[in-house]
Protein backbone atom coordinates (compact mmCIF):
# COMPACT_ATOMS: atom_id res chain seq x y z
CA UNK A 1 0.00 0.00 0.00
CA UNK A 2 2.83 2.24 1.19
CA UNK A 3 4.66 1.74 -2.48
CA UNK A 4 1.55 2.32 -4.16
CA UNK A 5 0.80 5.39 -2.47
CA UNK A 6 4.05 6.80 -2.85
CA UNK A 7 4.27 5.80 -6.73
CA UNK A 8 0.68 7.79 -7.40
CA UNK A 9 1.66 10.87 -5.41
CA UNK A 10 4.67 10.68 -7.54
CA UNK A 11 2.81 10.58 -10.77
CA UNK A 12 0.48 13.15 -9.17
CA UNK A 13 3.07 15.66 -8.98
CA UNK A 14 4.56 15.27 -12.40
CA UNK A 15 1.46 14.98 -14.08
CA UNK A 16 0.30 17.79 -16.80
CA UNK A 17 -3.43 17.58 -15.22
CA UNK A 18 -2.44 18.51 -12.07
CA UNK A 19 -0.21 21.14 -13.09
CA UNK A 20 -3.08 22.85 -14.80
CA UNK A 21 -5.56 22.10 -11.79
CA UNK A 22 -3.10 24.35 -9.92
CA UNK A 23 -3.01 26.74 -12.61
CA UNK A 24 -6.35 26.77 -12.55
CA UNK A 25 -6.84 27.28 -9.00
CA UNK A 26 -4.42 29.53 -9.15
CA UNK A 27 -6.25 31.38 -11.43
CA UNK A 28 -9.43 31.20 -9.37
CA UNK A 29 -7.80 32.68 -6.00
CA UNK A 30 -6.41 35.84 -8.31
CA UNK A 31 -9.34 36.91 -9.55
CA UNK A 32 -11.05 36.65 -6.33
CA UNK A 33 -8.10 38.65 -4.62
CA UNK A 34 -8.72 40.85 -7.79
CA UNK A 35 -12.20 41.85 -7.20
CA UNK A 36 -11.57 41.89 -3.23
CA UNK A 37 -8.99 44.92 -4.01
CA UNK A 38 -11.16 46.54 -6.66
CA UNK A 39 -13.95 46.94 -3.55
CA UNK A 40 -11.82 47.99 -1.12
CA UNK A 41 -9.72 50.37 -3.10
CA UNK A 42 -11.48 51.30 -6.33
CA UNK A 43 -15.03 50.96 -5.21
CA UNK A 44 -14.72 52.02 -1.72
CA UNK A 45 -16.85 49.44 -0.22
CA UNK A 46 -15.67 46.54 1.67
CA UNK A 47 -18.20 46.42 3.82
CA UNK A 48 -17.68 42.40 3.87
CA UNK A 49 -15.77 40.58 6.20
CA UNK A 50 -12.34 38.47 5.55
CA UNK A 51 -14.01 35.26 5.95
CA UNK A 52 -15.94 36.16 2.60
CA UNK A 53 -12.78 35.91 -0.15
CA UNK A 54 -11.86 33.46 1.80
CA UNK A 55 -15.24 30.83 1.57
CA UNK A 56 -15.17 31.50 -1.92
CA UNK A 57 -12.42 28.64 -1.84
CA UNK A 58 -16.00 26.12 -2.03
CA UNK A 59 -17.57 28.16 -4.79
CA UNK A 60 -18.86 31.79 -5.53
CA UNK A 61 -21.55 32.62 -3.13
CA UNK A 62 -23.44 29.60 -3.25
CA UNK A 63 -23.78 29.90 -6.56
CA UNK A 64 -20.77 28.25 -8.97
CA UNK A 65 -19.19 25.47 -7.34
CA UNK A 66 -15.54 26.44 -8.91
CA UNK A 67 -13.48 23.80 -7.14
CA UNK A 68 -15.79 20.80 -8.27
CA UNK A 69 -15.62 22.39 -11.64
CA UNK A 70 -11.69 22.49 -11.80
CA UNK A 71 -11.11 19.03 -9.89
CA UNK A 72 -13.83 16.94 -11.53
CA UNK A 73 -12.34 16.92 -15.28
CA UNK A 74 -8.58 17.26 -13.35
CA UNK A 75 -8.95 13.75 -11.62
CA UNK A 76 -10.75 12.03 -14.49
CA UNK A 77 -7.72 12.71 -16.57
CA UNK A 78 -5.86 11.56 -13.90
CA UNK A 79 -7.33 8.22 -13.07
CA UNK A 80 -8.20 7.87 -16.62
CA UNK A 81 -4.54 7.40 -17.69
CA UNK A 82 -4.30 4.54 -14.75
CA UNK A 83 -6.15 2.25 -17.52
CA UNK A 84 -5.34 3.92 -20.74
CA UNK A 85 -1.77 3.11 -20.10
CA UNK A 86 -2.65 0.02 -18.06
CA UNK A 87 -0.80 0.83 -15.41
CA UNK A 88 -3.74 -0.63 -13.27
CA UNK A 89 -3.04 -3.84 -14.68
CA UNK A 90 0.73 -3.71 -14.02
CA UNK A 91 -0.40 -3.29 -10.60
CA UNK A 92 -2.64 -5.83 -10.42
CA UNK A 93 -0.15 -8.20 -12.12
CA UNK A 94 2.62 -7.36 -9.63
CA UNK A 95 0.59 -8.73 -6.79
CA UNK A 96 -1.14 -5.55 -5.81
CA UNK A 97 -4.72 -6.47 -4.30
CA UNK A 98 -7.59 -4.40 -6.30
CA UNK A 99 -8.35 -3.02 -2.78
CA UNK A 100 -5.65 -1.15 -2.27
CA UNK A 101 -5.05 -0.44 -5.80
CA UNK A 102 -8.81 1.89 -5.69
CA UNK A 103 -7.71 2.88 -1.54
CA UNK A 104 -4.28 4.31 -2.94
CA UNK A 105 -6.16 6.48 -5.47
CA UNK A 106 -8.95 7.26 -3.70
CA UNK A 107 -6.57 8.52 -1.11
CA UNK A 108 -4.40 10.42 -3.73
CA UNK A 109 -7.57 12.09 -5.34
CA UNK A 110 -8.71 13.40 -1.80
CA UNK A 111 -5.49 14.89 -1.04
CA UNK A 112 -4.92 16.73 -4.62
CA UNK A 113 -8.43 17.87 -3.89
CA UNK A 114 -7.76 19.08 -0.50
CA UNK A 115 -4.28 20.87 -1.60
CA UNK A 116 -5.76 22.62 -4.29
CA UNK A 117 -8.44 23.92 -1.83
CA UNK A 118 -5.32 24.77 1.02
CA UNK A 119 -3.73 26.77 -2.11
CA UNK A 120 -5.98 28.86 -2.70
CA UNK A 121 -6.54 30.05 1.38
CA UNK A 122 -3.01 30.13 1.52
CA UNK A 123 -3.05 32.59 -1.33
CA UNK A 124 -5.99 34.42 -0.69
CA UNK A 125 -5.08 34.42 3.23
CA UNK A 126 -1.69 36.19 2.43
CA UNK A 127 -3.07 38.64 0.13
CA UNK A 128 -6.40 39.50 2.10
CA UNK A 129 -5.40 39.42 5.42
CA UNK A 130 -2.92 42.67 4.77
CA UNK A 131 -5.84 44.91 3.87
CA UNK A 132 -7.16 44.73 7.50
CA UNK A 133 -10.33 43.46 6.41
CA UNK A 134 -12.23 42.56 9.89
CA UNK A 135 -12.91 39.00 10.35
CA UNK A 136 -16.80 39.69 10.73
CA UNK A 137 -17.65 35.60 11.89
CA UNK A 138 -15.57 34.67 15.25
CA UNK A 139 -12.55 32.31 14.04
CA UNK A 140 -14.19 29.38 16.44
CA UNK A 141 -17.02 29.35 13.58
CA UNK A 142 -14.86 29.91 10.59
CA UNK A 143 -11.99 27.13 11.29
CA UNK A 144 -15.08 24.44 11.79
CA UNK A 145 -16.75 25.87 8.71
CA UNK A 146 -13.36 25.42 6.31
CA UNK A 147 -12.86 22.20 7.63
CA UNK A 148 -16.49 21.00 6.72
CA UNK A 149 -15.71 22.65 3.57
CA UNK A 150 -12.33 20.72 2.63
CA UNK A 151 -14.19 17.59 4.17
CA UNK A 152 -16.80 17.81 1.64
CA UNK A 153 -14.13 18.32 -1.13
CA UNK A 154 -12.69 15.16 -0.58
CA UNK A 155 -15.99 13.41 -0.51
CA UNK A 156 -16.66 14.90 -3.86
CA UNK A 157 -13.02 13.63 -4.88
CA UNK A 158 -14.31 10.22 -3.47
CA UNK A 159 -17.10 9.98 -5.98
CA UNK A 160 -14.65 10.17 -9.34
CA UNK A 161 -12.53 7.08 -8.53
CA UNK A 162 -16.06 5.74 -8.16
CA UNK A 163 -16.92 6.69 -11.83
CA UNK A 164 -13.27 6.38 -13.38
CA UNK A 165 -13.09 2.56 -12.03
CA UNK A 166 -16.22 1.68 -13.55
CA UNK A 167 -16.26 3.90 -16.73
CA UNK A 168 -12.82 3.27 -17.64
CA UNK A 169 -12.59 5.29 -20.43
CA UNK A 170 -10.49 8.73 -19.79
CA UNK A 171 -12.62 11.03 -21.95
CA UNK A 172 -16.43 9.49 -21.29
CA UNK A 173 -15.20 9.78 -17.49
CA UNK A 174 -14.43 13.22 -18.18
CA UNK A 175 -17.67 14.20 -19.72
CA UNK A 176 -19.71 12.72 -16.80
CA UNK A 177 -18.05 13.82 -13.89
CA UNK A 178 -18.15 16.93 -15.27
CA UNK A 179 -21.49 16.74 -16.51
CA UNK A 180 -22.64 15.59 -12.90
CA UNK A 181 -20.90 18.36 -11.16
CA UNK A 182 -22.49 21.45 -13.51
CA UNK A 183 -25.95 19.16 -13.12
CA UNK A 184 -25.17 19.11 -9.44
CA UNK A 185 -24.91 23.24 -9.80
CA UNK A 186 -28.07 23.64 -11.37
CA UNK A 187 -29.94 20.67 -9.09
CA UNK A 188 -28.87 22.95 -5.83
CA UNK A 189 -30.21 25.97 -7.39
CA UNK A 190 -33.59 24.88 -8.07
CA UNK A 191 -33.93 22.99 -4.38
CA UNK A 192 -32.29 26.28 -2.82
CA UNK A 193 -35.15 28.62 -4.90
CA UNK A 194 -38.17 25.84 -4.01
CA UNK A 195 -36.65 25.98 0.02
CA UNK A 196 -37.08 30.08 -0.36
CA UNK A 197 -40.39 30.18 -1.68
CA UNK A 198 -42.99 32.20 0.71
CA UNK A 199 -45.61 30.64 2.75
CA UNK A 200 -47.89 32.90 1.56
CA UNK A 201 -48.17 35.93 -1.06
CA UNK A 202 -49.85 38.96 -0.61
CA UNK A 203 -52.67 40.49 -3.14
CA UNK A 204 -52.22 44.29 -3.21
CA UNK A 205 -54.81 46.18 -4.48
CA UNK A 206 -55.90 48.48 -7.60
CA UNK A 207 -53.06 50.68 -7.56
CA UNK A 208 -50.74 48.21 -6.09
CA UNK A 209 -49.67 50.09 -2.89
CA UNK A 210 -51.43 47.69 0.34
CA UNK A 211 -51.71 44.35 0.37
CA UNK A 212 -55.47 43.17 1.24
CA UNK A 213 -55.31 39.67 1.45
CA UNK A 214 -52.69 37.23 1.51
CA UNK A 215 -52.71 33.90 0.06
CA UNK A 216 -51.32 30.60 0.14
CA UNK A 217 -48.48 29.86 -2.37
CA UNK A 218 -49.13 26.93 -3.57
CA UNK A 219 -45.09 26.33 -4.39
CA UNK A 220 -44.41 26.56 -0.95
CA UNK A 221 -42.95 23.21 0.28
CA UNK A 222 -44.90 21.08 2.65
CA UNK A 223 -42.57 19.45 5.66
CA UNK A 224 -42.49 16.19 4.15
CA UNK A 225 -40.98 17.34 0.40
CA UNK A 226 -39.04 20.27 2.24
CA UNK A 227 -36.86 17.75 4.72
CA UNK A 228 -36.10 15.82 1.32
CA UNK A 229 -34.84 18.79 -0.67
CA UNK A 230 -32.97 20.25 3.06
CA UNK A 231 -31.28 16.39 3.17
CA UNK A 232 -30.61 16.77 -0.57
CA UNK A 233 -28.96 20.07 -0.70
CA UNK A 234 -26.54 18.66 2.35
CA UNK A 235 -25.85 15.28 1.19
CA UNK A 236 -24.48 16.50 -2.16
CA UNK A 237 -20.70 17.97 -1.31
CA UNK A 238 -21.72 20.43 -4.16
CA UNK A 239 -24.76 21.66 -1.83
CA UNK A 240 -22.23 21.55 1.23
CA UNK A 241 -19.54 23.72 -0.45
CA UNK A 242 -22.23 26.23 -1.82
CA UNK A 243 -23.48 26.65 1.36
CA UNK A 244 -20.79 27.27 2.91
CA UNK A 245 -19.20 29.55 0.44
CA UNK A 246 -22.90 31.40 1.00
CA UNK A 247 -22.17 31.24 4.93
CA UNK A 248 -26.00 29.84 5.45
CA UNK A 249 -25.20 26.58 6.79
CA UNK A 250 -28.14 25.55 9.17
CA UNK A 251 -26.66 22.67 10.08
CA UNK A 252 -23.45 22.27 11.25
CA UNK A 253 -22.99 18.99 12.69
CA UNK A 254 -24.72 17.58 9.83
CA UNK A 255 -22.48 18.59 7.26
CA UNK A 256 -19.26 16.23 8.61
CA UNK A 257 -21.32 13.44 9.03
CA UNK A 258 -23.10 13.36 5.66
CA UNK A 259 -19.58 14.23 3.88
CA UNK A 260 -18.10 10.99 5.52
CA UNK A 261 -20.72 8.74 4.58
CA UNK A 262 -20.99 9.97 1.27
CA UNK A 263 -16.80 8.76 1.33
CA UNK A 264 -17.99 5.55 2.85
CA UNK A 265 -20.99 4.99 0.28
CA UNK A 266 -18.51 6.19 -2.84
CA UNK A 267 -15.99 4.18 -1.44
CA UNK A 268 -17.96 0.72 -0.87
CA UNK A 269 -19.42 1.01 -4.10
CA UNK A 270 -16.11 1.63 -5.79
CA UNK A 271 -14.60 -1.00 -4.50
CA UNK A 272 -16.81 -3.68 -4.72
CA UNK A 273 -17.93 -2.95 -8.39
CA UNK A 274 -14.37 -2.80 -9.16
CA UNK A 275 -13.43 -6.33 -7.26
CA UNK A 276 -15.55 -7.87 -9.79
CA UNK A 277 -14.76 -5.68 -13.08
CA UNK A 278 -12.78 -7.49 -15.26
CA UNK A 279 -10.02 -5.80 -16.33
CA UNK A 280 -9.24 -7.68 -19.77
CA UNK B 1 -14.31 14.23 -60.50
CA UNK B 2 -11.59 12.51 -57.95
CA UNK B 3 -11.99 14.75 -55.20
CA UNK B 4 -15.88 14.50 -55.51
CA UNK B 5 -15.34 10.49 -54.99
CA UNK B 6 -13.31 11.03 -52.07
CA UNK B 7 -15.40 13.17 -50.13
CA UNK B 8 -18.50 11.28 -51.10
CA UNK B 9 -16.33 8.27 -49.68
CA UNK B 10 -15.31 9.80 -46.85
CA UNK B 11 -19.39 10.67 -46.13
CA UNK B 12 -20.14 7.22 -46.39
CA UNK B 13 -17.43 5.85 -44.19
CA UNK B 14 -18.31 8.59 -41.47
CA UNK B 15 -22.36 8.57 -42.05
CA UNK B 16 -22.01 4.40 -41.49
CA UNK B 17 -19.91 5.23 -38.52
CA UNK B 18 -22.00 7.43 -36.91
CA UNK B 19 -25.11 4.69 -37.17
CA UNK B 20 -23.03 2.88 -34.97
CA UNK B 21 -21.75 5.43 -32.27
CA UNK B 22 -23.04 4.84 -29.02
CA UNK B 23 -22.36 8.69 -28.40
CA UNK B 24 -24.53 10.19 -31.36
CA UNK B 25 -27.53 7.47 -30.05
CA UNK B 26 -26.89 8.66 -26.63
CA UNK B 27 -27.06 12.40 -27.46
CA UNK B 28 -30.03 11.59 -29.05
CA UNK B 29 -31.87 9.71 -26.12
CA UNK B 30 -30.30 12.53 -23.77
CA UNK B 31 -32.40 15.25 -25.81
CA UNK B 32 -35.70 13.26 -26.00
CA UNK B 33 -35.37 12.57 -22.45
CA UNK B 34 -35.91 16.54 -21.75
CA UNK B 35 -38.10 16.72 -24.38
CA UNK B 36 -40.62 14.27 -22.38
CA UNK B 37 -39.60 15.54 -19.19
CA UNK B 38 -40.31 19.72 -20.51
CA UNK B 39 -43.57 18.05 -22.12
CA UNK B 40 -44.34 16.27 -18.22
CA UNK B 41 -43.34 19.98 -16.38
CA UNK B 42 -45.36 21.72 -19.11
CA UNK B 43 -48.51 19.45 -18.32
CA UNK B 44 -48.67 19.95 -14.73
CA UNK B 45 -50.63 23.95 -14.90
CA UNK B 46 -53.65 21.83 -17.44
CA UNK B 47 -53.91 19.07 -14.86
CA UNK B 48 -54.57 22.15 -12.47
CA UNK B 49 -57.20 23.69 -14.54
CA UNK B 50 -54.74 25.95 -16.27
CA UNK B 51 -52.93 26.80 -19.95
CA UNK B 52 -50.09 24.44 -20.46
CA UNK B 53 -48.41 26.61 -23.48
CA UNK B 54 -46.06 24.39 -26.30
CA UNK B 55 -44.33 27.03 -27.93
CA UNK B 56 -42.01 27.98 -25.05
CA UNK B 57 -41.22 24.19 -24.06
CA UNK B 58 -40.37 23.33 -27.86
CA UNK B 59 -37.79 26.14 -28.21
CA UNK B 60 -35.65 24.96 -25.27
CA UNK B 61 -33.89 22.49 -27.99
CA UNK B 62 -31.80 25.80 -28.80
CA UNK B 63 -30.61 26.11 -25.69
CA UNK B 64 -29.80 22.49 -25.25
CA UNK B 65 -28.35 21.30 -28.65
CA UNK B 66 -24.92 23.11 -28.14
CA UNK B 67 -24.33 21.28 -24.54
CA UNK B 68 -25.59 18.11 -25.52
CA UNK B 69 -22.84 18.32 -28.56
CA UNK B 70 -19.92 19.57 -27.85
CA UNK B 71 -19.57 15.95 -25.67
CA UNK B 72 -20.48 14.20 -28.78
CA UNK B 73 -18.03 16.17 -31.46
CA UNK B 74 -15.53 15.50 -28.99
CA UNK B 75 -16.23 12.05 -28.53
CA UNK B 76 -16.63 11.52 -32.14
CA UNK B 77 -14.00 13.53 -33.92
CA UNK B 78 -11.75 12.33 -31.02
CA UNK B 79 -12.27 8.72 -31.81
CA UNK B 80 -10.59 9.06 -35.23
CA UNK B 81 -7.23 10.20 -33.66
CA UNK B 82 -7.30 8.03 -31.13
CA UNK B 83 -7.94 4.52 -33.09
CA UNK B 84 -5.49 5.89 -36.32
CA UNK B 85 -8.57 6.25 -38.71
CA UNK B 86 -7.32 9.59 -39.00
CA UNK B 87 -3.73 8.53 -40.39
CA UNK B 88 -5.38 5.89 -42.30
CA UNK B 89 -7.89 8.37 -44.44
CA UNK B 90 -4.66 11.05 -44.71
CA UNK B 91 -2.15 7.57 -45.72
CA UNK B 92 -4.76 6.31 -48.62
CA UNK B 93 -4.55 9.17 -50.54
CA UNK B 94 -7.92 11.65 -49.10
CA UNK B 95 -7.16 14.67 -48.93
CA UNK B 96 -6.98 17.20 -45.45
CA UNK B 97 -9.38 19.21 -46.21
CA UNK B 98 -11.78 16.34 -47.46
CA UNK B 99 -11.23 14.37 -44.04
CA UNK B 100 -11.82 17.96 -42.40
CA UNK B 101 -15.18 18.49 -44.06
CA UNK B 102 -16.45 15.36 -44.42
CA UNK B 103 -15.99 15.43 -40.26
CA UNK B 104 -17.55 18.90 -40.10
CA UNK B 105 -20.51 17.71 -42.37
CA UNK B 106 -21.46 14.45 -40.44
CA UNK B 107 -20.94 16.66 -36.69
CA UNK B 108 -23.81 18.84 -38.05
CA UNK B 109 -25.98 16.53 -39.50
CA UNK B 110 -25.86 14.36 -35.95
CA UNK B 111 -26.60 17.83 -34.22
CA UNK B 112 -29.64 18.58 -36.41
CA UNK B 113 -31.12 14.63 -35.78
CA UNK B 114 -30.11 14.97 -32.17
CA UNK B 115 -32.57 18.72 -32.36
CA UNK B 116 -35.10 16.44 -34.38
CA UNK B 117 -34.82 13.70 -31.24
CA UNK B 118 -36.29 16.64 -29.34
CA UNK B 119 -38.41 18.15 -31.64
CA UNK B 120 -40.17 14.54 -32.76
CA UNK B 121 -41.62 13.92 -29.17
CA UNK B 122 -42.51 17.51 -28.39
CA UNK B 123 -44.94 17.77 -31.71
CA UNK B 124 -46.02 14.10 -31.51
CA UNK B 125 -47.27 13.98 -28.22
CA UNK B 126 -46.90 17.75 -27.21
CA UNK B 127 -49.70 18.87 -29.68
CA UNK B 128 -52.04 16.67 -28.25
CA UNK B 129 -51.45 17.33 -25.18
CA UNK B 130 -51.12 20.44 -24.41
CA UNK B 131 -52.81 21.90 -27.80
CA UNK B 132 -51.43 23.39 -30.77
CA UNK B 133 -48.55 25.82 -30.81
CA UNK B 134 -49.72 29.64 -30.15
CA UNK B 135 -47.30 31.16 -32.99
CA UNK B 136 -47.92 30.70 -36.77
CA UNK B 137 -46.37 27.57 -38.68
CA UNK B 138 -44.42 30.26 -41.04
CA UNK B 139 -42.48 31.77 -37.14
CA UNK B 140 -42.49 28.33 -35.78
CA UNK B 141 -40.41 26.85 -39.01
CA UNK B 142 -38.35 29.89 -39.65
CA UNK B 143 -37.37 29.90 -35.42
CA UNK B 144 -36.64 25.80 -36.12
CA UNK B 145 -34.07 26.61 -39.24
CA UNK B 146 -32.42 29.28 -37.40
CA UNK B 147 -31.94 26.92 -34.37
CA UNK B 148 -30.51 24.18 -36.50
CA UNK B 149 -28.38 26.68 -38.12
CA UNK B 150 -26.52 27.76 -34.96
CA UNK B 151 -26.30 24.11 -34.11
CA UNK B 152 -24.55 23.04 -36.91
CA UNK B 153 -22.17 26.41 -36.32
CA UNK B 154 -21.64 25.28 -33.02
CA UNK B 155 -20.80 21.89 -33.91
CA UNK B 156 -18.49 23.51 -36.77
CA UNK B 157 -16.48 24.97 -33.67
CA UNK B 158 -16.62 22.22 -31.90
CA UNK B 159 -14.99 19.95 -34.74
CA UNK B 160 -12.39 22.91 -35.45
CA UNK B 161 -11.56 22.29 -31.41
CA UNK B 162 -11.56 18.51 -32.25
CA UNK B 163 -9.47 17.94 -34.81
CA UNK B 164 -6.59 20.29 -34.06
CA UNK B 165 -6.00 18.95 -30.56
CA UNK B 166 -5.21 14.99 -30.36
CA UNK B 167 -6.43 14.71 -26.64
CA UNK B 168 -9.68 13.61 -26.53
CA UNK B 169 -10.35 14.46 -22.56
CA UNK B 170 -8.90 17.57 -23.32
CA UNK B 171 -10.51 18.68 -26.38
CA UNK B 172 -14.29 17.34 -24.44
CA UNK B 173 -13.00 19.50 -21.22
CA UNK B 174 -12.79 22.65 -23.30
CA UNK B 175 -15.79 22.39 -25.80
CA UNK B 176 -18.10 21.71 -23.18
CA UNK B 177 -16.53 24.69 -20.67
CA UNK B 178 -16.90 26.76 -24.33
CA UNK B 179 -20.93 25.34 -24.75
CA UNK B 180 -21.51 26.61 -21.05
CA UNK B 181 -19.53 29.74 -21.15
CA UNK B 182 -21.47 30.39 -24.23
CA UNK B 183 -24.75 30.03 -23.14
CA UNK B 184 -24.22 32.05 -19.58
CA UNK B 185 -22.62 34.87 -21.73
CA UNK B 186 -25.65 34.87 -23.50
CA UNK B 187 -27.88 35.04 -20.81
CA UNK B 188 -25.53 38.44 -19.51
CA UNK B 189 -25.98 39.89 -22.75
CA UNK B 190 -29.62 39.46 -22.70
CA UNK B 191 -29.66 40.92 -19.35
CA UNK B 192 -27.76 43.99 -19.97
CA UNK B 193 -29.10 44.59 -23.51
CA UNK B 194 -32.60 44.68 -22.76
CA UNK B 195 -32.24 46.91 -19.80
CA UNK B 196 -34.46 49.90 -20.28
CA UNK B 197 -32.85 53.26 -21.55
CA UNK B 198 -35.22 55.41 -19.04
CA UNK B 199 -36.15 54.57 -16.20
CA UNK B 200 -40.42 55.30 -15.92
CA UNK B 201 -41.32 58.31 -13.31
CA UNK B 202 -43.03 56.64 -9.99
CA UNK B 203 -45.29 57.21 -7.23
CA UNK B 204 -44.55 55.82 -3.81
CA UNK B 205 -45.97 56.80 -0.40
CA UNK B 206 -43.58 58.00 2.59
CA UNK B 207 -44.81 59.46 5.60
CA UNK B 208 -48.13 58.85 4.74
CA UNK B 209 -47.25 61.42 1.66
CA UNK B 210 -48.05 60.44 -2.14
CA UNK B 211 -44.47 60.88 -3.83
CA UNK B 212 -43.81 61.38 -7.30
CA UNK B 213 -40.21 60.49 -8.75
CA UNK B 214 -39.58 61.76 -12.20
CA UNK B 215 -37.95 59.67 -14.94
CA UNK B 216 -34.76 59.49 -14.94
CA UNK B 217 -31.57 57.66 -17.32
CA UNK B 218 -31.35 54.25 -16.67
CA UNK B 219 -27.34 54.05 -15.34
CA UNK B 220 -27.04 50.24 -16.36
CA UNK B 221 -28.05 51.07 -20.04
CA UNK B 222 -25.66 49.94 -22.12
CA UNK B 223 -24.78 52.44 -24.75
CA UNK B 224 -21.66 53.88 -27.47
CA UNK B 225 -19.15 51.42 -28.67
CA UNK B 226 -19.96 49.07 -25.25
CA UNK B 227 -23.51 48.49 -26.74
CA UNK B 228 -21.74 47.57 -30.16
CA UNK B 229 -19.61 45.03 -29.07
CA UNK B 230 -22.38 43.56 -26.57
CA UNK B 231 -24.67 43.07 -29.76
CA UNK B 232 -21.82 41.38 -31.66
CA UNK B 233 -20.67 38.67 -29.44
CA UNK B 234 -24.66 38.46 -28.73
CA UNK B 235 -24.70 36.96 -32.03
CA UNK B 236 -22.07 34.07 -31.45
CA UNK B 237 -23.44 30.42 -31.58
CA UNK B 238 -24.47 29.69 -28.58
CA UNK B 239 -25.07 33.36 -26.91
CA UNK B 240 -27.19 33.39 -29.96
CA UNK B 241 -29.60 30.71 -27.98
CA UNK B 242 -30.82 32.87 -25.49
CA UNK B 243 -31.43 35.66 -28.75
CA UNK B 244 -33.60 33.04 -30.69
CA UNK B 245 -36.00 32.70 -27.70
CA UNK B 246 -36.15 35.94 -26.90
CA UNK B 247 -37.17 36.86 -30.50
CA UNK B 248 -38.46 33.44 -31.37
CA UNK B 249 -41.74 34.78 -33.66
CA UNK B 250 -39.51 37.32 -35.43
CA UNK B 251 -36.23 35.60 -35.62
CA UNK B 252 -33.92 38.64 -37.65
CA UNK B 253 -32.18 37.42 -40.70
CA UNK B 254 -29.11 38.54 -39.40
CA UNK B 255 -29.04 35.16 -36.61
CA UNK B 256 -28.40 32.49 -39.44
CA UNK B 257 -26.27 35.00 -41.31
CA UNK B 258 -24.25 35.30 -38.11
CA UNK B 259 -24.28 31.29 -37.81
CA UNK B 260 -23.32 30.97 -41.42
CA UNK B 261 -20.61 33.61 -40.68
CA UNK B 262 -18.93 31.34 -37.69
CA UNK B 263 -19.48 28.34 -39.72
CA UNK B 264 -17.11 30.35 -42.61
CA UNK B 265 -14.24 31.12 -40.41
CA UNK B 266 -14.30 28.10 -38.16
CA UNK B 267 -13.65 25.95 -41.02
CA UNK B 268 -11.42 28.40 -42.63
CA UNK B 269 -9.22 28.50 -40.31
CA UNK B 270 -9.71 24.67 -38.35
CA UNK B 271 -9.19 23.35 -42.45
CA UNK B 272 -6.08 25.58 -42.46
CA UNK B 273 -4.50 24.55 -39.44
CA UNK B 274 -5.12 21.31 -40.12
CA UNK B 275 -3.46 20.67 -43.23
CA UNK B 276 -0.31 21.83 -41.56
CA UNK B 277 -0.99 19.56 -38.22
CA UNK B 278 1.55 17.07 -37.65
CA UNK B 279 -0.47 13.78 -37.84
CA UNK B 280 2.34 11.74 -36.01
Amino acid sequence: MRNLLHANFSRLFHSGAFRAALAAEFAYALFIIGVTFYSIYIKEGGRFGLEEPLLFAFGIAGMIPVPMLIQAPFLSVYLGTEFSEGTIRNKLVTGRSKAAVYLSNLLACMTASVLLAVLYLALVGAAAVPTGLPLKMPAGQLLPLACYGLLALAASAALVPMAAMLIRNETKTVIVTLSAAIFAMFLISFLTARLGEPEFTAVYDEWGRDAIEMLPNPSYLQPVPRAVCRFLIDLLPTGQCLQISARSVEQFWRMPLLSLMVIAAATGTGLLLFRRKDLK
Amino acid sequence: MRAKLSVNLLLRANFSRLWRSASFWVSVAVMSAISVFELAVGYQPRLQGGAGILDNRYMIFALLSGVVLSAFCSLFTGSEYSDGTMRNKVAVGHSRTAVYLSNLAVCAAAGVLACCGYILPMVIVGVPLLGPFTMSVSSLLWFTLCAFIMTAAMCAIFTMIAMLNQNKAVVAVICIFLAYFLLFLGIYLNTRLTEQAVIPAREYIENGQILVREAMPNPSYVQGVKRTVFEILYGLPGCQAVQLLATAEACPVRLPLASLGAIAVSTTAGAALFRRKDLK
